[in-house]
């Protein structure tokens, strides 16, 4: 560190450099030089993701300081808007007077869906072969992306419009704005309503003012920023003493979450660049330069350092199994298991269930870091969702044998042959009954007392008036968690779908939607997979695996990563969608057409920035696997694969 | 004059497709002329010769297994001249292409980068579904517009046999790539039905993010068509196109191919319009090849030299397409069959055409299918003991007939194989993940615990019946999971060694059961991992896993009855799977293995004997008065094919009439279909070949069906008797 300690002569200095070269604890030196003469709250950090927050934190390691203020973009945005609500709200068309409600993902996809599916039984939105939960789902991306873009949804539409066919578009707006006005009608603030509103609230005179309690500004990965985030830098840039900016000038891998880099370059160009560790650009220029010349089907560039021979198989399954040898291989001769990453471009079931088994068979456990698991996917859930179900028969939702059989064995921890003698019995008679004599013995005494605790429960609840699922997991969580006892992350999974279902309760009263299929609709949402769980629930200390993305978002270097799947398509697959365009809409000067020839330039482009960080973020070394054939059997020869030929 | 390269041998014909180098190309190859050969050998030199720039060289195949074959034999010829495997050049079937084409640049069309695909039986299945659903809930108005105009006596008997004749018409429909609504203005009775059926399907698919295999050619033109840019890219990425079978295309998979090449680019299609079989179940259509053949620009080459089969039987088969050009009584139905002969190797050749000792076709006909049935099978068997180190194979016409055969051949023990798949290996493999996870769907149930245990771990089971017998009975929380020592198994009275078998049987069903909570496709790969399957089994196994969220029918929710089922499903989507992935792909027929199949499954394949059975003017017709399958009969005597008459209707919706009897242009080419098939059956054999058929037949409930050798066969026989008595 004290090598890299850096003099600070200019009132923007950016700290410019490759992944790993130290940029970020130049920043947070930065950050103690300047806090030791000035009171912290004069100090405003931007980082780019909610979780760089506490890593923040933790390095600057000031408790008597008074309050360290970073913050993620959003994080900031709520912050202000909840305090300078009053400023706002009738220029943004809220007509209500009270707090606004800021929703969460889960809350708007809601709101989006039911927009959906009613524009869709209209004959509305009608092109697209796309479940409607997909449709909400892009919707509410593309909204993200406007409103970090800086456009409102004309202007948006214009860029991404075919002008042969705009009709699409003004059925997409035509949906869009239902669904804000349905928003503002409700007091409830979305992505896209909390960045347009804090656009406006920074033009305010009044809160300008406000913005010169800052003397200092740092901000972090600026070329993963968005023109939102850009904008709001711009303006603080007139107030501030000093600002530093930490820089990568070939990043900007976030672009399906806004990210600007031109605008980005633009900002850093006004300060006074020092450049960390050594120059790398010449020879990642070329990496780049060669990744895109091999995904394009170059052959005949050299292969680069730091690359192991590569692990080629007929068969997935084989590929698999070779790297899970490998990795058990390297920490038997003493490298850390947290030390090996595995990064494929989609966590799918059989990779994390074939290579989760073949790791702890050799005692190391995997770390999943994809993000993708779903909240149904976790027992508890599910056992809560079918005892809703059961509860509600006029619902008229039908419950498999299988489902009820997990749901006992997991509630009342009994093996599952008895869960699913149990289940069967439920099932024919429609509804949790009392236990016969015979039954009884079957079960055993416990499990029989634990499954009367839910009966009673259950019938009690059923005497009287129907409650929405969040009235229904408040009284039945706690008998659940005492008959199915707590082990780690029960009452977080627990807390995960209560928080879920208030969170639509909230947004039903707010936005006056019928209550009516809520119940069926909460079911639905979360069967659907679109929740997300919380928490990977593995150790933190195993061998990570996750996707190229999350890895880097993990802000880290490791000694080992394995490549797997490079033949796979899905690692230079568009981030564009079938509705939005992140290439167009994130950028300030909107290309007069777009060709798929620019598409494709543009994946080849993002491809090679991610391969790049990848590989810098190796110490030691990048071991590349692939399958010929995927686990469908399609054929593979592409992705990165091409890089190394 | 022939050369050696790679270790495969190039005759001089060969020679003119491999120089090769631009525009549009065209080659007719007869049978055992070696088109994969020419054609894998081009791709290879035109990638070694580095003609491709930085692109690759794409090759279109129609079917799975054709995949893996060519790109061995592509790799193989690139090895040997130091280039990486498969580097330079992607091999693809259509479906594959349109897919990949879809994933990365399907937005532009308005489509998901995560829409799932339904495979053909899927989709058989969901339409079959949809066409009985919509006829048994519209108060039966169909009937009326649909039965009466035609006066059909039975509405009963249509009502069970429309789903089937719907399924295949929309099929057809759709593979013209017409969408429901174009179809809208339908008036016709069938097409007004069909179209319908085929609107409420493609919401139904619409709705829920699916896609079937038709829609995949269909929307990838419609995506090329609209978007030059993306052409010119996808040239630059596949400067040559090169098709493997193109008789078996339809008109849209090859607007797709020009589309890709582009009028000034390069392609090339090699096949052999007489080997087209698949237009009674596809919207295939050989004609289509024939026009590219003649189209302006288009440089044509014939491979007609064959050194596959021995002289006599190259004799047999050009004396069938003789007979078909000039004697065939249907006389419509004479351009069956490209005037083309097919040539021995010319003295000297490197390639040399079996020379089988003596005349080695014969011929017979008998009384009964039955007869013919145990005839044959009888002398298979003589013949397997007497030439073990000869591979062979009886062909035949329709799937009933293929089952009978192997019912026989196993009741005489004689071993016996699939054609192309092979999928034996992997019925086993899904036996046996069906048993237990029928087991986990119901575990209290004995003997799904005795099933699972003999199907897996504990074979022997079978032959203790006592043990099986107390199994299957048994309380089997308390066998599992005993409360008490006292409880359990009782260990008493059975014999020690099986009860410690059994033992150590009951505790792997206890680590099964230690599954069931996990999602079902970890289940699946937990379960093959106990079972411990590997290579192409693990891998069947995960690919199942994988499409778990993908296989399922918009909106089914799999739970693991349903996963048995359709493991053992014959057909289904996971025997599609294991083909692409699994032994089949490396099929080479085995000697002292008898291979019972259709002869269009025998297609590309070849054995030293081949059987031709089951050859009678009902399989093989040979003028329109003849009977036809798939026909419905009317008051006065007349027959209606539904699916003629509904193509008919279409074609009169879009020109405003049609030519002829769309039943009669229906049944002509059946005519003309069946005599390709025999052709394609004839060239299988390389020494030794024998023809059958039967006069009679007896039917499901015990109807004798007569019928009579068909008119091609007796050619055939005249010419077998004219040689012997040379």
């Amino acid at each position: 560190m004290t090598n890299k300690t850096v003099l600070l002569t200019a009132p923007i200095t950016v700290f410019s450099g490759p992944p790993g070269s130290g940029k970020t604890l130049a920043l947070v030196a930065a950050y103690h030089r300047i806090t030791s003469a000035v009171p912290t709250r004069q100090v405003l950090v931007m980082v780019h993701s909610w979780r760089h927050v506490p890593w923040f934190k933790e390095r600057v390691e000031l408790p008597a300081m008074g309050p360290v203020q970073v913050f993620s973009y959003l994080g900031w945005v709520r912050q202000e808007l909840a305090a300078f609500w009053p400023l706002v709200k009738t220029s943004a068309g809220f007509s209500q007077t009270g707090e606004p409600v800021f929703i969460n993902e889960e809350q708007a996809h809601y709101l989006m869906l039911l927009e959906v599916e009613k524009a869709r039984k209209q004959g509305i939105l009608q092109g697209f072969t796309v479940t409607s939960d997909r449709v909400a789902l892009k919707l509410r991306e593309h909204l993200r992306l406007a409103a970090l873009s800086c456009l409102d949804l004309d202007a948006a539409a214009q860029r991404l419009a075919d002008p042969h066919n705009s009709a699409s578009w003004q059925e997409i707006n035509r949906v869009l704005a239902l669904y804000l006005q349905r928003c503002r009608d409700g007091m409830l603030c979305d992505y896209f309503l909390q960045v347009t509103l804090y656009r406006d609230l920074c033009r305010l005179p009044a809160y300008r003012a406000r913005l010169r309690d800052f003397r200092f500004l740092l901000v972090d990965n600026l070329e993963e920023t968005s023109m939102a985030e850009q904008e709001m830098i711009s303006m603080l840039l007139e107030g501030v003493e000093e600002v530093f900016l930490v820089y990568d000038p070939s990043g900007g891998l976030d672009v399906a979450r806004g990210a600007s880099p031109v605008g980005a370059a633009s900002l850093a160009a006004m300060g006074t660049t020092l450049f960390l560790g050594e120059d790398q650009m010449g020879a990642e220029g070329n990496l780049i330069e060669a990744t895109a010349a091999m995904i394009a089907g170059y052959s005949g560039a050299e292969a680069l350092p730091l690359v192991s021979p590569n692990i080629t198989t007929e068969l997935r399954s084989e590929m698999i199994a070779r790297v899970a040898e490998e990795v058990a291989g390297l920490v038997r001769k003493g490298v850390p298991s947290r030390e090996i990453a595995i990064v494929a471009p989609r966590i799918d079931p059989v990779l994390e269930f074939s290579l989760g088994p073949m790791l702890a068979g050799r005692g190391l456990s995997l770390n999943t870091q994809s993000g993708g698991r779903r909240l149904n996917d976790e027992p508890l859930v599910r056992a809560a969702l079918n005892l809703l179900v059961l509860a509600h028969p006029q619902w008229g939702i039908s419950l498999e044998l299988e489902e009820l059989q997990d749901t006992f064995t997991h509630l009342l921890s009994t093996d599952p042959v008895r869960g699913a003698l149990l289940a069967g019995e439920v099932l024919a008679a429609g509804e949790l009954i009392p236990l016969g004599l015979g039954m009884r013995l079957r079960l055993g005494y416990r499990t029989a007392e634990n499954y009367e605790l839910i009966q009673n429960c259950l019938h009690s609840y059923r005497a009287g008036p129907p409650l929405s699922p969040a009235g229904f997991f408040r009284r039945l969580l706690p008998v659940i968690l005492t008959v199915a006892g707590s082990p780690a992350l029960q009452p977080t999974r627990a807390g995960h779908i209560l928080a879920l279902a208030e969170g639509l309760q909230q947004i039903t009263e707010a936005s006056e939607v019928s209550d009516e299929g809520l119940g069926t609709a909460f079911i639905d949402l979360v069967r659907c997979g679109t929740v997300a769980s919380v928490g990977n629930g593995g150790n933190v200390d195993g061998v990570v695996l996750a996707t190229p993305l999350a890895l880097w978002s993990l802000g880290r270097c490791f000694d080992y990563q394995y490549w797997l799947d490079c033949g796979s398509p899905l690692w230079a697959r568009s981030i564009s969608g079938f509705i939005s365009n992140p290439f167009i809409l994130c950028t300030q000067e909107p290309p007069v057409s777009w060709t798929a020839v620019d598409q494709e330039m543009a994946n080849r482009r993002l491809l090679a920035c991610i391969v790049r960080n990848l590989w810098r973020r190796s110490r030691n070394r990048v071991v590349l696997a692939e399958s010929l054939l995927s686990s469908t059997g399609q054929e593979q020869e592409g992705g990165v694969s091409l890089i190394w030929r | 004059m022939a050369l050696k390269n790679s270790g495969e041998t190039i005759l001089s014909q060969q020679q003119q497709v491999l120089l090769y180098r631009q525009g549009y190309l065209a080659v007719q190859a007869v049978p055992g002329a070696g088109k994969t050969t020419t054609l894998a050998h081009l791709a290879a030199r035109l990638v070694s010769q580095g003609c491709c720039g930085m692109g690759r060289v794409l090759v279109v195949t129609y079917m799975n297994a054709a995949v893996a074959n060519f790109k061995d034999r592509v790799r193989g010829f690139l090895a040997a001249e130091g280039h990486m495997r498969g580097a330079g050049c992607d091999v693809r079937t259509i479906h594959s292409l349109s897919l990949s084409l879809l994933r990365e640049f399907g937005r532009e069309i308005g489509l998901d980068d995560n829409f799932r695909v339904l495979d053909e039986s899927k989709q058989n299945k969901l339409l079959l579904e949809t066409a009985s659903r919509w006829l048994h809930s519209k108060d039966e108005k169909w009937v009326r517009d649909f039965v009466e105009p035609w006066g059909f006596q039975s509405s009963k008997r249509l009502l069970e046999r429309a789903p089937g004749f719907l399924v295949q018409l929309v099929s057809r429909i759709k593979g013209y790539g017409i969408h429901p609504r174009e179809l809208l203005g339908a008036e016709g009775p069938i097409l007004s039905l069909a179209a319908r059926v085929y609107q409420d399907y493609q919401a139904l698919l619409e709705e829920n993010g699916v896609l079937d295999y038709n829609d995949l050619t269909r929307l990838a033109v419609t995506l090329l068509e609209g978007d030059e840019e993306l052409c010119s890219l996808l040239r630059l990425r596949w400067p040559y196109v090169l098709e493997d079978e193109p008789q078996d295309s339809n008109s849209l998979q090859e607007r797709l191919l020009l589309l890709l090449a582009g009028e000034e680019g390069n392609l090339v299609r090699v096949g052999d319009a007489n080997q087209a079989v698949m237009g009674s179940f596809t919207s295939s259509d050989p004609g289509i090849f024939r026009s590219f053949t003649l189209r302006p620009g288009v440089r044509l080459v014939s491979l007609t030299t064959s050194g596959r089969s021995s002289r006599d039987i190259i004799d047999l088969a050009n004396r069938l397409l003789y007979w078909s050009r000039r004697e065939q009584p249907e006389e419509a139905c004479r351009d069956a069959l490209d005037d083309i002969p097919i040539n021995p190797a010319p003295p000297g050749a490197s390639v040399v055409n079996p020379l089988p000792p003596g005349y080695a076709i014969g011929y017979r006909v008998f009384e009964t299918m039955e007869q013919e049935v145990q005839t044959i099978v009888s002398w298979v068997g003589d013949l397997v003991r007497r030439s073990p180190d000869k591979t062979m194979a009886v062909l035949a016409p329709w799937g009933e007939m293929v089952h009978h055969l192997r019912q026989a051949l196993e009741a005489k023990g004689i071993s016996w194989e699939e054609a192309g798949a092979g999928l034996g290996w992997w019925r086993r493999v899904a036996r046996r993940l069906a048993a237990v996870c029928r087991f986990l769907a119901r575990p209290y149930h004995g003997r799904y615990l005795a099933r699972a245990l003999q199907e897996t771990v504990m074979p022997e089971l079978a032959g203790m019946r006592e043990l099986s017998r107390w199994l299957c009975y048994c309380p089997v929380e308390e066998i599992l999971y005993p409360r008490s020592p006292r409880q359990g198994f009782p260990w008493t009275g059975f014999d020690p060694p099986a009860t410690a078998r059994l033992l150590m049987a009951l505790e792997e069903a206890r680590c099964w059961l230690s599954a069931s909570r996990l999602p079902r496709e970890s289940i699946l790969l937990f379960l093959a991992d106990r079972l411990g399957l590997h290579k192409e089994e693990m891998a069947v196994a995960q690919g199942v896993a994988d499409g778990l969220r993908n296989f399922g029918d918009p909106g089914a929710n799999w739970n693991l009855e349903d996963l048995a089922l359709a493991l053992e499903e014959p057909g289904g989507s996971f025997e599609h799977l294991a083909v692409t992935l699994g032994k089949g792909r490396d099929y080479r027929p085995l000697a002292g293995t008898v291979c019972v199949a259709t002869m269009h499954r025998a297609k590309g394949m070849e054995w030293d004997t081949v059987f031709l059975t089951g050859l009678t003017d009902y399989e093989f017709p040979a003028t329109t008065s003849d009977h036809f399958r798939g026909e419905f009969s009317v008051p006065g005597g007349f027959r209606l094919n539904p699916i003629a008459l509904g193509l008919a209707e279409m074609e009169t919706l879009n020109r405003g009439r049609v030519d002829m009897d769309p039943t009669i242009g229906a049944e002509r080419e059946v005519i003309a279909e069946r005599l390709r098939l025999l052709y394609v059956g004839i060239t299988r054999a390389r020494e030794n070949l024998f023809l059958s058929c039967h006069r009679s037949l007896i039917r499901a409930g015990g109807r004798v069906q007569k019928t009579a050798p068909a008119a091609s066969f007796r050619t055939l026989a005249a010419r077998i008797e004219e040689r012997r008595g040379k």
